[in-house]
């Protein structure tokens, strides 16, 4: 488990806008992830996608990573923002454009 | 998992709150809810998903609830 958390450290590490999802922006596997992704390029903002389907000890370890049973998941800076529940209320709050403003 | 063992397990949570089940699709394992509780004043978004999560925390774990959409909102909280 070490290792997972180092690898997810470093991708986090090196990208401040990260969605951990099912399958990629191009092609998502799962309807949140296709919202969550949907949400993110309607702001415009640019963002790793990890597929976890591509990576079993990723899809687990990033669950227990920041207490977080589900994908997909949101970091902004290191920062677990939430699932796509949350991605999408913040969104018609106008408050996940606010966090972008502020945290990039 | 059935509709009614979610909302029996979520009442068990927060008992006496306004707990709602939906089933999205109709397979019992795409599920949204909806809990109105003043147990979430002061705690943030993720918290509240948090705390909701985690009654189904074995569930989630083996797939036997694939999809959870969670709503929560205070009692004075219009919506949410």
């Amino acid at each position: 488990m070490a290792d997972v958390k180092e690898k997810i450290d470093q991708i986090l590490n090196e990208n401040p806008v990260v969605l951990f999802m099912k399958g990629t922006a191009q092609f998502p596997m799962c309807g949140f992830s296709a919202r969550a992704t949907a949400i993110l390029q309607d702001l415009d903002v640019k963002f790793e996608g990890v597929n976890v389907l591509d990576d079993p000890e990723i899809r687990e370890g990033i669950k227990a990573y920041g207490n977080w049973p589900t994908i997909p998941q949101l970091y902004v800076k290191k920062e677990l923002v939430g699932g796509s529940d949350i991605m999408m209320e913040m969104y018609q709050a106008g408050e996940l454009q606010t966090l972008f403003k502020n945290k990039l | 998992m059935k509709p009614t063992e979610i909302k029996e397990r979520l009442s068990q949570k927060y008992p006496g709150d306004l707990v709602e089940v939906f089933d999205l699709t109709g397979t019992e394992n795409h599920y949204e809810v909806l809990v109105e509780s003043d147990l979430f004043t002061g705690l943030s978004r993720i918290q509240r998903h948090q705390a909701v999560m985690s009654a189904f925390a074995a569930e989630l774990k083996t797939g036997e609830v694939h999809a959870l959409s969670i709503k929560t909102r205070t009692k004075g909280e219009p919506n949410g």
